[in-house]
């Protein structure tokens, strides 16, 4: 199975077609998406409706799309404006999608979540090892693909428990050993926030067990000018030139 | 980066042992027992060169470290390409019975010259230089072999080394499998890098270290450091080694401070490259002899004390480390193709100031000066002539004011057609960036062609032509 992993796509068209074309030519037969799929971008819809129409879609659960159903989630000013206007736009069909989706999933060797598979409804952003630990624990696959903190890496802890961080090459496949377990943060396709502004996603390659991470360039110019003629705050158009 | 060949998948047999069948190839007889890795010979119908099947030893009475170690060698090896390592033909799954066939490389030189060592000093030159390109053209793909050692080097029948034995390795663009919480050795103990004993993976300096050891042993028939035990692993962290020429005072001063240098407790002391060492090996003229080559006796006391005191505070940081390929390119060998007698002296100006830039820029740069003789005007090969002899003096006399010291700069002639012979030495000698100016008269330049143009069109590295304005605008 090759399957195209798509995290934290927050409206952002542009930025989603360049990673499904990519992902197709390359012969991508599933895909996944790791939530977030909107918030601060001004395409929720064409957006939406584009992962609906993606073949063997695994769908999750971020912390965005439930704020979309539930109060309280994120409250933060112009965010929460956002959600609003983006609530306002959805189909019946738009609203199964991101409703129905669970915080986490396991199939086959591999297990999908947006925060953490540990207490995902915690929102944490995975960065020190102990949450690295816990979100191990939480899961008994060998390698759990997350996002939410847009910036791609590579943790996996060794047979001998050690737990390390790899910072992954663009284009490079990386084998995943039977011996170690995996924690890999696949970035964001719709707002990188390392410092390099081209969208991101990962390809799991299930058979030869390896995971590549790709990084693209893409029309975000297109993307920002949506931004402020839909009225949204000028900060969610501004970074997105900037990767920040 | 090239994505890893595909191998093909065969299933495999319940065990691995002598006429057992897995897919098309058959498993023959027993050709090395190891603590970690059996090696079969491995028969195929369709096979084109001899082949061999390597499966770890796994099960209560081994330890994991050996899965862990094949399953780095699968990785590794399958994202090396050339003629210094084997090909591999194809991979067991490692969740079953994990196997890998690839090329059976019988070539044992370097361990035969190991075991009869000392050698002779021609012999030790070529093995070195060969060596080095070996080591050189790993490094070139990002890969560190950490565990260097005569057994691990083969050579094809052509002569070309071919190192085998990935287990330790270490891919630059791959997570490090290898973990030192295992208690494993981190290498074989004589060739072990200092760095390496702190558990340092990521440079590839540890390799200059391990060909350092191998041609002190080469060129003494002992280790650098005596019988490999503990005491000797913590020696290599507080002092450098009896001078080779304790054991062999004919050894030339050149030599052991190439040895010496490459032995160097601290990475950067030593060389960067494998090809510095392999150009210096074969032009030892170059070579800039300081007290190290000269030393016959073993360090005093009070050296050693001060060795002692260093090491209690020393530190092999990895932070944020160069990669292999990285460093490669931090010492360029530059090549500076000259034609004296066709070249104005605002050309000879010209390429002076390219090349004075280059050396100020690129420190650890090192510049071969190359003129090319007709073959007519050479009256013998191998042998110095007249116009050789004239061609040399003639660059000596262009460099002179570069003022750069002898180490950094060499000069050549050679016979033949002009570009073919300098295309040729880049390739022999993996040069990084030729130099050559552009002839200036027109009427010469179509009754001889361009020979700048020709090098361009055909070297393997970059190409500087350099080029006056007034030959332009004439």
């Amino acid at each position: 199975m090759l399957q195209a992993i798509l995290s934290d796509i927050h409206s952002n068209l542009e930025a989603l077609q360049a990673c499904v074309g990519h992902a197709r030519e390359r012969g991508a037969t599933h895909f996944a998406c790791l939530g977030d799929c909107v918030g601060y971008g001004a395409d929720p819809v064409p957006t939406l409706d584009l992962l609906l129409s993606l073949p063997n879609l695994v769908m999750i659960r971020g912390n965005h799309d439930e704020a979309l159903f539930r109060d309280g989630v994120i409250d933060v000013p112009g965010i929460r404006e956002a959600l609003d206007w983006t609530s306002e736009q959805l189909t019946p069909a738009h609203r199964r999608l991101l409703g129905d989706a669970p915080y986490v999933r396991a199939l086959g060797d591999a297990t999908y979540a947006h925060a953490s598979a540990h207490a995902p409804t915690q929102w944490e952003y995975l960065r020190q090892p102990e949450q690295i630990q816990d979100c191990l624990a939480a899961t008994d696959t060998l390698v759990t693909f997350i996002g939410h903190v847009h910036v791609p890496m590579v943790f996996y802890r060794t047979v001998a428990g050690t737990l390390r961080e790899f910072n992954p090459e663009p284009g490079v496949p990386i084998p995943l050993s039977a011996t170690c377990r995996y924690v890999i943060n696949v970035g964001s396709v719709g707002q990188p926030r390392d410092g390099n502004n081209a969208t991101g996603y990962v390809l799991y390659d299930s058979d030869a067990n390896t995971v590549t991470f790709f990084r693209l360039p893409y029309d975000f110019l297109s993307a920002a000018d949506k931004i402020r003629a839909a009225g949204l705050s000028e900060r969610f158009a501004e970074r997105l030139a900037y990767g920040a | 980066m090239v994505a890893p060949k595909a191998s093909r998948r065969s299933p495999a047999p319940a065990s691995i042992r002598p006429g057992a069948r897995i897919g098309r190839y058959t498993v023959g007889a027993r050709l090395h027992e190891g603590g970690m890795a059996d090696v079969y010979a491995v028969g195929s119908p369709r096979a084109r060169a001899p082949l061999v099947l390597k499966t770890p030893k796994l099960g209560r009475d081994h330890p994991l470290s050996s899965l862990m170690a094949f399953e780095n060698e699968m990785q590794v090896l399958a994202r090396l390409r050339g003629p210094h390592v084997p090909q591999l033909v194809a991979s067991g799954d490692r969740r079953e019975r994990p196997y890998l066939i690839m090329e059976r490389i019988d070539g044992d030189a370097l361990a035969q010259a190991a075991q009869h060592a000392p050698i002779e000093l021609d012999a030790l030159r070529n093995l070195g230089v060969r060596l080095c390109r070996a080591v050189q053209a790993l490094h070139h793909q990002n890969v560190i072999h950490l565990d260097l050692n005569p057994s691990n080097v083969r050579n094809r029948s052509n002569g070309e080394m071919v190192l085998i034995d990935f287990g330790m390795a270490h891919h630059a663009q791959l997570p490090d499998l290898h973990d030192a919480a295992f208690g494993e050795e981190e290498g074989t103990t004589p060739y072990i890098a200092p760095e390496q004993l702190h558990h340092v993976r990521s440079d590839s300096r540890s390799d200059i270290y391990a060909i350092g050891a191998i041609l002190y042993q080469l060129a003494t028939g002992h280790y650098p450091f005596g019988r490999p035990n503990l005491l000797s692993l913590a020696k290599r962290l507080v002092q450098p080694p009896l001078p080779p020429r304790c054991y062999r005072p004919d050894l030339p001063a050149w030599l052991q401070e190439i040895i010496l240098r490459c032995l160097e407790i601290r990475p950067e002391r030593r060389f960067a490259t494998a090809k510095e060492i392999a150009h210096l090996l074969a032009h030892p003229e170059a070579v800039h002899v300081g007290a190290r080559g000269h030393r016959t006796r073993p360090p005093g006391w009070w050296q050693r004390l001060r060795g002692w005191q260093r090491s209690v505070f020393q530190k092999f940081d990895e932070q944020s480390a160069p990669r292999p390929y990285e460093r490669l390119t931090t010492s360029p060998h530059v090549l500076v193709a000259l034609d004296l007698g066709h070249c104005s002296e605002a050309l000879g100006e010209a390429l002076r100031r390219a090349v004075r830039r280059l050396a100020r820029s690129e420190p650890h740069s090192y510049f071969t000066c190359l003129s090319v003789l007709p073959s007519q005007e050479r009256a013998q090969a191998g042998k110095a002539t007249a116009p050789d002899m004239a061609r040399q003096a003639a660059m000596r006399n262009w460099a002179q004011p570069l003022k750069l010291a002898s180490p950094r700069l060499v000069f050549q002639v050679l016979p033949g057609d002009p570009a073919r012979a300098i295309v040729d030495y880049a390739h022999q000698h993996q040069v990084d960036l030729i130099v050559i100016g552009a002839r200036a008269s027109s009427a010469l330049r179509r009754h001889l062609g361009s020979v700048s143009a020709a090098v361009a069109a055909q070297a393997p590295c970059s190409v500087t032509v350099v080029r006056t304005r007034r030959d332009i605008t004439k």
